[in-house]
């Protein structure tokens, strides 16, 4: 890439940043590192070919692999260091921050990816529909059905309020 | 409840918020990743007649001297280009375990070699056929061990273990006995590197003891792995009465030659120097 940042650079401003929003398409931190290392390691291989800026790129890839894993591997057994998280009642609306988490556990993989570049990695609908492949359109469809499937959740008891798009 | 798409923004920030950037995902760390991969790339296209010669060169009597010959043994399918990927394992390819491996082994109940055949996946993620060459400490038994692998990180897959450890690649198992279902710790099981990027076994403070029914060129291999310098007087001895003992980084393995008429034991029994070069 000529005039494009060096991959070292990269690498090392935007590993967490990546890692953040693996773990919100995974969530699980353990998978979430090795999708990033897949995601960069397939990125430096392409890095000559990168002739803007590789967010899109890299986020691109990051989310197809997410996906591709998510076809192929075995998910039967879900080994975890820890407890599932318990709510703390004492404190005011953490107990509501759950229950959001976990109804956005039960997103499609779409959705919850286009959920994540919306209103995580804070991208337009537009650059929202490159990563995923699709048009823009259909990228707000996503998320429209996502917060609509959100609203309809069980265990959210009101109507998730929609702001104005942008 | 009512929600908005900022309480979206802060559920999704905050819970990604104790995010550790680990040092696999440092810029070196994927370079060289990254590097490995156009390796496995650009020789997965002529793997298949690699390993075809391997299996041929390693016939003992059609090639060359034992020392000269690659380690793969007859029979044993070669290892898929690129090595082993270490990342798997919780020690993810640094040092393996702060215990030497010469403690290892003698309070193992079985110290064998050999290869992976394959891993049942419909066993759980963790039952690896393991085709057993040589007995370097504990009684011969079945030549097909399923062994359980730990040290896993959290989250690997089958699929990934599969990728990450290919059949054919060669395993020393420091094992303890429990009827047919042995328990390997991952950090105890020593894998080859066979291109030496990151070596998995560091040498060994302490001498490997073992007693067994290992050859001489398992010894060799075994003393390569622990990144130590090997001096056998017979490196054409057959498969040998057993590996002795291993005191103060001396073993004592027996060797009996080429010949097939009975020697004493005393001529059949040959030491050998492991020392750190």
């Amino acid at each position: 890439m000529a005039d494009g940042p060096d991959f070292r650079d990269y690498a090392a401003q935007r590993s967490a940043r990546l890692l953040r929003t693996a773990f919100l398409l995974c969530r699980d931190w353990a998978t979430a590192e090795d999708l990033v290392q897949t995601a960069l390691t397939k990125a430096w291989l392409a890095w000559g070919r990168i002739e803007r800026d590789p967010d899109p790129y890299v986020y691109r890839i990051l989310v197809n692999t997410h996906a591709s894993w998510w076809r192929r591997r075995w998910r039967g057994e879900v080994p975890t260091e820890r407890l599932p998280e318990v709510p703390d009642p004492e404190v005011t609306g953490v107990e509501d921050r759950e229950v959001l988490w976990q109804a956005l556990g039960r997103l499609g993989r779409r959705e919850r990816a286009a959920v994540v570049l919306r209103y995580f990695a804070d991208l337009d609908h537009a650059a929202v529909a490159e990563i995923l492949g699709c048009s823009p359109g259909t990228a707000r469809g996503h998320i429209s059905r996502a917060l609509a499937k959100l609203r309809v959740d069980p265990s959210i008891a009101a109507p998730v309020r929609e702001e104005v798009q942008r | 409840m009512t929600f908005t798409e900022n309480d979206l923004r802060e559920v999704l920030a905050g819970r990604s918020a104790d995010a550790a950037v680990p040092a696999a995902l440092s810029a070196e760390s994927l370079e060289r990743r990254g590097r490995a991969a156009r390796r496995r790339r650009r020789a997965g296209a002529v793997a298949a007649s690699v390993a075809a010669v391997a299996v041929a060169a390693a016939v003992p009597g059609t090639a060359g001297d034992t020392q000269e010959r690659t380690p793969v043994l007859a029979g044993t399918p070669a290892p898929a280009a690129g090595g082993v990927d270490l990342s798997v394992f919780r020690a993810g390819g640094e040092k393996p375990s702060a215990r030497p491996l010469g403690d290892l082994a003698r309070r193992s109940a079985l110290v064998v070699t050999g290869y992976v055949r394959g891993f049942d996946t419909r066993r759980g993620r963790t039952a690896m056929a393991l085709r057993v060459t040589d007995w370097v400490r504990g009684g011969p038994a079945d030549r097909v061990l399923s062994v359980r692998v730990d040290g896993l990180r959290p989250g690997v897959t089958p699929e990934r273990l599969r990728r990450a450890v290919p059949p054919g690649t060669r395993v020393i198992a420091f094992l303890g006995e429990d009827g047919r279902s042995f328990r390997v710790a991952g950090p105890h099981v020593a894998f080859e590197e066979s291109q030496g990027d990151v070596p998995y076994v560091v040498a060994a403070p302490g001498p490997l003891a073992g007693v067994g029914d290992a050859r001489p060129r398992t010894v060799q291999w075994l003393a390569e792995a622990l990144r130590l310098r090997c001096e056998l007087p017979d490196p054409k001895g057959a498969p040998s009465p057993g590996v002795r003992y291993c005191d103060e980084g001396w073993l004592t393995v027996g060797c009996r030659g080429i010949t097939s008429s009975p020697l004493p034991d005393q001529m059949r029994t040959v030491r050998c120097r492991l020392e750190k070069p």
